[in-house]
């Protein structure tokens, strides 16, 4: 009989809903709430609200795409953190009283676990051991995967994410949200080499990741060169613009990568992966590919779907939880501060 | 049989009714457990019946206002429940089910103004008149400064003591306008929030 999960991803401002059969993604739906847009930045109330009234069209839309009926479903998994707490707390108790009413069992699936289990939807698959950089809005790290379920976080960052300096210097610029694209968007047609940002924390020794000092540098830049006023208005040309944000993503970039493929020698491990919302930003990887190949190291980055929040990556861990019998009880709940 | 569920204040707690009986209850009044004790709840008093959910007639939920959290815990599990058995959902006015549960305890009451607090010194409230075996509403679900309400409810005769919530009040109202709050259609079922929530726009720095 085969195996088929459904997977719930509420942690932000994405609700998605997956289906997937014995490891084969089905449908991977995933509704973003526009509603932020106006206020430069996920509302949390807003947020659980949209979730609330998005989950059942989401998981009727999965289940229907994936062309299966709901009673074939063998278990329920859901990301029950971390994230945004009235968020989770929807995906969490729609999932559980799903699966009760199912009668299937639920599979509480961290969401960090998850965003490393994005390189697995399709094939071709990293090989244990690997290295997974998983870069977000809330989070940097590397940590080093032995098996599956099996890994140890050796790196992370000490102040800011960075997919939250790109966030913030997006704002800086007067940028609509997300920023993240936006930058990524005028950095292609801007000069990476025109303005000198000082570089992140790159201590050899360690792993760890610093993005709070280049975030700063960015808004001393428009300060001393009067392109931005005290209220927050910027005067900057669009070939200024273009130049601002190709010279800090390639600071942040660089650290990445220079990090991740140092830390991989270190290690002496040949096969690296990239996740999380900053893994769909083009320099990114563009310039971990170059350096991989460099190096002789396999690179895995997952498709552009798979790099954002999403239900299929969800999927994909719960479906591997199902064969290891990781099952979570009736008491299962989010939380917000869930760490890998 | 119908399932209530009530989570829209610091009472957590599911109840079984049926013909106005109540089969089986369990209540717990604590703050932040609702997500982690509500399907044991409900888990809990299906087993002692020897009831399962296939055999109910429909799912209640207290729809508020009321707590936020508390309510985004209760209506996900009532559509996750009632969608998993294609069950019709019964979404029920919290301030409703208030005064359900103020009439069944006091018999000779015949004026009540439920409330809820609402924080910031204000109250959720609706005014009630009793008969016999049924309650009446006599204004909308509104929000008011908390002595605005007390003023008005004891000039004009309401009683207005408060009463904690009861998912047994919740299944009692729901069994008996069981075609009125019927829903087959509850895909995008909100919570009654009452105070709309205003996002402020951030400053810009």
């Amino acid at each position: 009989m085969s195996i088929i999960i459904l997977g719930i991803e509420t942690s932000c401002d994405e609700t998605s809903v997956a289906v997937m059969r014995d490891g084969k993604l089905l449908s991977n739906i995933i509704s973003s709430q526009v509603i932020h847009q106006q206020y430069g930045g996920v509302v949390p109330e807003l947020a659980s609200r949209a979730h609330q009234k998005m989950i059942i069209p989401i998981v009727n839309e999965a289940v229907k795409k994936a062309g299966i009926r709901q009673e074939e479903i063998s278990s329920v998994a859901a990301a029950v953190g971390p994230g945004l707490m009235g968020s989770l707390l929807v995906g969490v108790n729609f999932g559980k009283a799903f699966a009760y009413g199912l009668e299937v069992p639920f599979i509480p699936v961290n969401h960090m676990e998850a965003h490393i289990y994005s390189n697995f939807i399709e094939e071709p698959v990293p090989q244990f051991p690997f290295l997974n950089l998983t870069v977000s809005g809330g989070h940097t790290q590397l940590i080093l995967i032995r098996d599956d379920f099996d890994y140890e976080v050796i790196g992370e960052t000490r102040d800011d994410a960075a997919g939250e300096a790109f966030d913030k210097v997006a704002k800086m610029l007067n940028l609509p949200y997300p920023g993240g694209p936006q930058i990524d968007l005028h950095a292609k047609k801007g000069n990476p080499l025109a303005i000198q940002f000082a570089k992140p924390y790159l201590n050899d020794d360690d792993f760890d990741f610093s993005f709070s000092g280049i975030k700063t540098s960015v808004l001393y830049y428009l300060r001393d060169h009067q392109l931005r006023s005290d209220t927050g208005k910027t005067f900057i040309s669009e070939e200024l613009l273009n130049d601002l944000c190709a010279s800090f993503q390639r600071v942040v970039v660089q650290t990445l990568v220079s990090k991740t493929i140092s830390t991989a020698k270190k290690f002496n491990i040949k096969e690296i992966a990239v996740a999380g919302g900053v893994s769909a930003n083009s320099d990114l990887r563009f310039s971990m590919q170059s350096a991989a190949e460099q190096d002789n190291l396999k690179l895995f980055i997952p498709k552009l779907e798979y790099c954002t929040d999403n239900g299929a990556m969800i999927a994909e861990a719960g479906y591997r939880k199902f064969q290891k019998q990781l099952f979570g009880s009736l008491t299962e709940t989010a939380s917000a501060n869930l760490s890998l | 049989m119908i399932l209530a569920i009530e989570t829209a204040t610091d009472v957590c707690g599911a109840a079984l009714v049926e013909n106005q009986q109540e089969i089986a209850s369990r209540v717990l009044a604590e703050k932040n457990i609702h997500s982690e004790k509500l399907l044991l709840l409900i888990d809990e008093i299906l087993r002692q019946s020897s009831v399962s959910l296939k055999m109910l007639k429909g799912i209640a939920v207290s729809i508020g206002p009321g707590s936020f959290t508390g309510l985004r815990i209760g209506v996900s599990t009532a559509k996750g429940l009632a969608y998993a058995v294609h069950l019709p959902l019964l979404p029920v006015p919290t301030l409703d089910a208030l005064a359900e549960e103020y009439r069944r305890k006091n018999i000779s009451i015949k004026k009540y103004c439920a409330m809820i607090d609402a924080k910031r010194d204000e109250v959720y409230f609706t005014k009630y008149s009793f008969t016999q075996a049924e309650i009446h509403r006599e204004s909308s679900y509104d929000i008011q400064p908390k002595k605005n309400v007390l003023h008005e409810a004891v000039q004009n005769g309401f009683e207005y003591e408060q009463t904690a919530c009861h998912p047994v009040s919740v299944a009692m109202l729901a069994e008996r306008k069981f075609e009125l709050l019927k829903l087959t259609d509850f895909e995008q079922l909100e919570p009654l929030y009452i105070r709309e929530f205003v996002a402020t726009m951030p400053k810009n720095r």
